[in-house]
């Protein structure tokens, strides 16, 4: 690993956010956790990030809504989505807002890291 | 032969009717003319007979003449007398000329036996002066001899000769009278004339005189009275007076006096002899005349009977064609009416009825109509509903009468019945708690009780119709219209949920269901149906899954956390040998993994609640979708796979797409899946086997090695809560939903779920799902 991928975390609850950062971080990479879902536009505009996993209920935000603006914004539209719910019922909605990919809580950390590298990975391939 | 009359036309019958009474009366016609004919036959031989006797009376009359100038001139020889008897001559030539002319048979070569072809003999005779006598002689015999020929026929019975009868005697008589006075004249001619010989001659004339006078007596006995009368005149004031007064006086004296001389003897004589002349002619004219009044009688009768002949016929034959007519007429006006009563009709017509068996026939006809009439207005009424319509049968023996009456009785029982049915049925619809409905076939409301009304708060009127669907909330009415809509075209029952308006303005949840209704005969009526508030209970629904939604997110939330927590020190005490620190590294990890697995397994319990709740709310939404079934299958597997030990083994022997919910046929796949993990522990190997029973069904089963099922669970595995225990089995932990909630999702995909297991030798579950697209 050359050099630390970035990851933003969008959930308003901090222990998930923290426990997704301390896990990701243990695993290499540099993650910022953003609870509030109006800071997010700033703090993806102020750095770039690799990949980005995201809550479907944050306070305040519609996650697929936001998921959905993001996908439409050109200059982030690239960056992948990982979208976790606590509705295992809810990938579909997620996927149609743009997710490329879904994760129902409680998730398995094999499951969540295997998705995170495979898109970083596939998303460096289309990079180049 | 009696079939073969009547099954002729009746044109024909009427006709051989009128042929026979025709036929007797052209026979009676002709046979009476016949007989005129033969009447007019037989006068006219009568007359004929008659007109012969008068010419026979003209000749001997003729001749009477020629003998008295003969006598007188053979007896003076004076030229008077001569050219008297010339003259005479040709009359007499004429008679025996007329007579000779008549064709008959009694008068054939009469001039031989009556010495008239000696006649020319006599006269030359006569005038070369031969005697009187002789002369005499000869005439007087020719006169009897003709007088023989003068036959008269008997009268018998006959009818038509009877009234001239006595005429044609008399006429007879009188030419006898009128040659014996002849013969006595003229021999007192003579005597007065010669004065000789007067006793001789008068005793020879005497028996002359005899036969005189027994003809008169004849004549006195047969004459008509009317005849006798005008014979005394002729005898008391004619010349015959003096003549018959000077024969009697001088046959009684037998002595000629001398009151006449010759010549006076001759006139007066002759005035004497030509009144019985006269009056036998006049006899015979009278005669004729009444033969020719009788004959001309018969022939206006012969004429008369032919034409009475033609005109029976005529009008015998028009009367008979008339009646044919009318018959035929008035039968053909009672066909046609039998003929619309037949066809149903009423209000027949039939006019002149005549007073006989046709006339009771169309009297009859008239009165089964009137009848018809009656039943038809009866039955219209009874069928409005008005029973007391009079109406009476006809007779005891009424059949349709009294079927009428039954009809109407019995209607007017099951209209009450029925009336009272509804009633009830009124009285328990507006005594129940819920709102009740009904509509007609065509959708339109025509019923709603009283609960609705008072719920609603509106007037019935304002409801039927169409009117109620004001009162649904406008957001619901698209779904519901689609739900009865669907329903209705199917005759389906149905079930649906919307919110009605409350007369308090308040929309409430109402919980509709209706079934279609039929009449007796089994035709569609419409739908009948009831309307429950379930607000209360759809409000606490609403809270109740709003609160399982939440809580589950609430409790996964924690859940989550912990378990990433406890992945991430895993890995972390796996990747770093935490052991080395002197800690009691196999405690940990081991007590780290239990943690990780009790997470997984609250985690399941959890979205089992959740399936639960939602199954049991109706809440189970199914996100429908084409999908290919080895994607699925594959994911699924491939998920698993990387938690589990046993080896997971997919024989795929169907490629096909599916339509349905993925994520929850995925979801009963993994549930089959980790039971068959869960149920068999000591082995390690799970089959999976996809396959097309038929073409529009592929069925997926999941095979274990475990433990198996008895067969006495097979079916209440599917059912809720329900788990398989036993003393002597390991008991494995779970609410036992798991294969309910994934035979409720298999069973909204219409399609089926089943086990075959026997204790011990694994087990195999199975379901199917239609394929509806490839």
């Amino acid at each position: 690993m050359n050099k630390k991928e970035k990851i933003l975390v969008l959930d308003d609850d901090p222990d998930i956010g923290t426990m997704i950062k301390m896990m990701l971080e243990y695993k290499g990479y540099s993650v910022t956790v953003s609870e509030r879902a109006e800071q997010a536009n700033e703090v993806l505009k102020n750095d770039e990030f690799d990949l980005i996993i995201m809550d479907m209920l944050l306070s305040g935000v519609n996650g697929t809504d936001l998921c959905s603006e993001f996908k439409k914004d050109n200059s982030i539209a690239h960056i992948p989505v990982i979208m976790i719910s606590a509705h295992p019922n809810a990938k579909e909605i997620c996927l149609q807002a743009g997710a490329d990919e879904f994760i129902s809580k409680p998730f398995d950390m094999q499951d969540i890291l295997s998705k995170i590298d495979r898109l970083i990975h596939n998303s460096k391939i289309t990079e180049r | 032969m009696n079939n073969f009359f009547r099954r002729l036309p009746l044109t024909t019958k009427l006709l051989l009717l009128t042929l026979v009474p025709i036929l007797l009366i052209v026979y009676l016609s002709i046979e009476i003319y016949h007989q005129k004919t033969r009447n007019v036959q037989l006068i006219q031989g009568y007359i004929e007979r008659i007109d012969e006797s008068a010419d026979i009376a003209e000749l001997i009359a003729s001749l009477q003449t020629e003998c008295r100038h003969s006598f007188a001139y053979a007896l003076t020889r004076d030229i008077n007398s001569h050219t008297q008897m010339e003259t005479q001559r040709l009359v007499t030539d004429l008679a025996i000329k007329k007579l000779d002319q008549r064709n008959d048979s009694t008068l054939r070569n009469f001039e031989d036996y009556t010495s008239l072809k000696n006649l020319n003999g006599v006269r030359a005779s006569i005038d070369s002066g031969t005697s009187q006598d002789i002369v005499m002689q000869y005439y007087t015999t020719a006169i009897f001899r003709l007088n023989t020929l003068n036959v008269v026929v008997p009268a018998g019975n006959n009818s038509y000769l009877k009234p001239v009868f006595n005429d044609l005697i008399t006429q007879k008589i009188l030419s006898e009278m009128a040659t014996y006075l002849g013969i006595i004249r003229s021999n007192f001619y003579n005597v007065l004339y010669t004065r000789k010989n007067m006793v001789g001659i008068l005793y020879g004339l005497s028996g002359i005189f005899d036969l005189y006078k027994s003809y008169e007596i004849e004549l006195l006995t047969k004459a008509s009275p009317p005849f006798l009368e005008e014979y005394k005149k002729v005898s008391q004031n004619t010349a015959l007076r003096p003549t018959m007064r000077y024969i009697n006086k001088t046959f009684q004296k037998s002595y000629f006096d001398s009151l006449y001389d010759a010549e006076t003897w001759w006139k007066i004589s002759a005035a004497g002899i030509d009144q019985l002349k006269d009056l036998q002619q006049n006899i015979i004219k009278r005669v004729q005349a009444s033969m020719n009044t009788v004959y001309n009688k018969e022939v206006m009768g012969q004429q008369s009977a032919l034409a009475l002949l033609i005109i029976a016929v005529l009008v015998v034959f028009a009367i008979m064609f008339y009646t044919t007519q009318v018959i035929t007429h008035l039968l053909t006006g009672l066909n046609e009416a039998a003929q619309k009563i037949a066809r149903g009709i009423t209000g027949v017509e039939i006019k002149n009825v005549s007073h006989d068996v046709i006339g009771s026939l169309g009297e009859s006809i008239l009165k089964i109509d009137a009848h018809n009439k009656q039943l038809a207005e009866a039955a219209d009424a009874i069928g409005k509903g008005n029973f007391n319509v009079p109406f009476d049968p006809r007779s005891a023996d009424d059949v349709l009468g009294a079927a009428i009456i039954r009809m109407k009785e019995n209607l007017r029982r099951f209209t009450m019945e029925i009336e009272k049915s509804k009633e009830q049925f009124r009285e328990v619809a507006d005594s129940a708690p819920v709102m009740i409905w009904m509509t007609d076939e065509n959708k339109q409301c025509n019923f709603v009780n009283k609960g609705w009304l008072n719920f609603s708060g509106r007037k019935k009127e304002q409801e039927l119709g169409y009117g109620w669907i004001e009162g649904m909330h406008p957001d619901d009415y698209t779904r519901c219209a689609e739900v009865f809509d669907d329903a209705f075209v199917q005759r389906r029952e149905y079930s649906l949920e919307y919110r009605f308006r409350r007369e308090d303005g308040e929309y409430r949840w109402v919980r509709e269901t209706g079934i279609p209704r039929y009449s007796a005969e089994g035709t569609f009526e419409g739908y009948i149906g009831s309307c429950i508030d379930v607000h209360e209970t759809k409000m606490h629904e609403q809270r109740k899954d709003d609160f399982i939604r939440m809580a589950s997110h609430e409790l996964k939330t924690p859940v989550t956390s912990i378990k990433g927590y406890v992945q991430l020190l895993l890995t972390m005490f796996r990747e770093h040998d935490l052991s080395k620190e002197g800690l009691y590294p196999q405690a940990i990890q081991t007590s780290l993994s239990t943690i990780d697995k009790q997470i997984i397994k609250l985690n399941r319990l959890m979205s089992e609640l959740l399936d639960l709740s939602r199954i049991d709310s109706g809440k189970l939404e199914l996100k429908m979708q084409n999908f290919d079934l080895n994607d699925l299958v594959k994911e699924t597997v491939d998920d698993l796979q990387q938690t589990t030990k046993h080896q997971i083994l997919v024989n795929n022997n169907a490629d096909c797409k599916l339509f349905g919910d993925k994520d929850r046929i995925s979801q009963v796949l993994l549930n089959l899946l980790t039971n068959a993990i869960k149920y068999s522990p000591k082995t390690d190997s799970i089959e999976i086997n996809v396959c097309r029973p038929s073409q529009s069904i592929v069925s997926i089963s999941v095979k274990d090695n475990g433990i198996g099922i008895d067969k006495k669970d097979h079916e209440k595995i599917f059912e809720r809560f329900y788990r398989v225990e036993g003393k002597t089995e390991q008991t494995y932990p779970g609410f036992g939903i798991g294969l309910f909630i994934a035979s409720e999702i298999i069973n909204r995909h219409n399609g089926t779920i089943s086990v075959e297991s026997e204790k011990s030798k694994g087990s195999t579950f199975t379901f199917t799902l239609p394929i509806t697209e490839n």
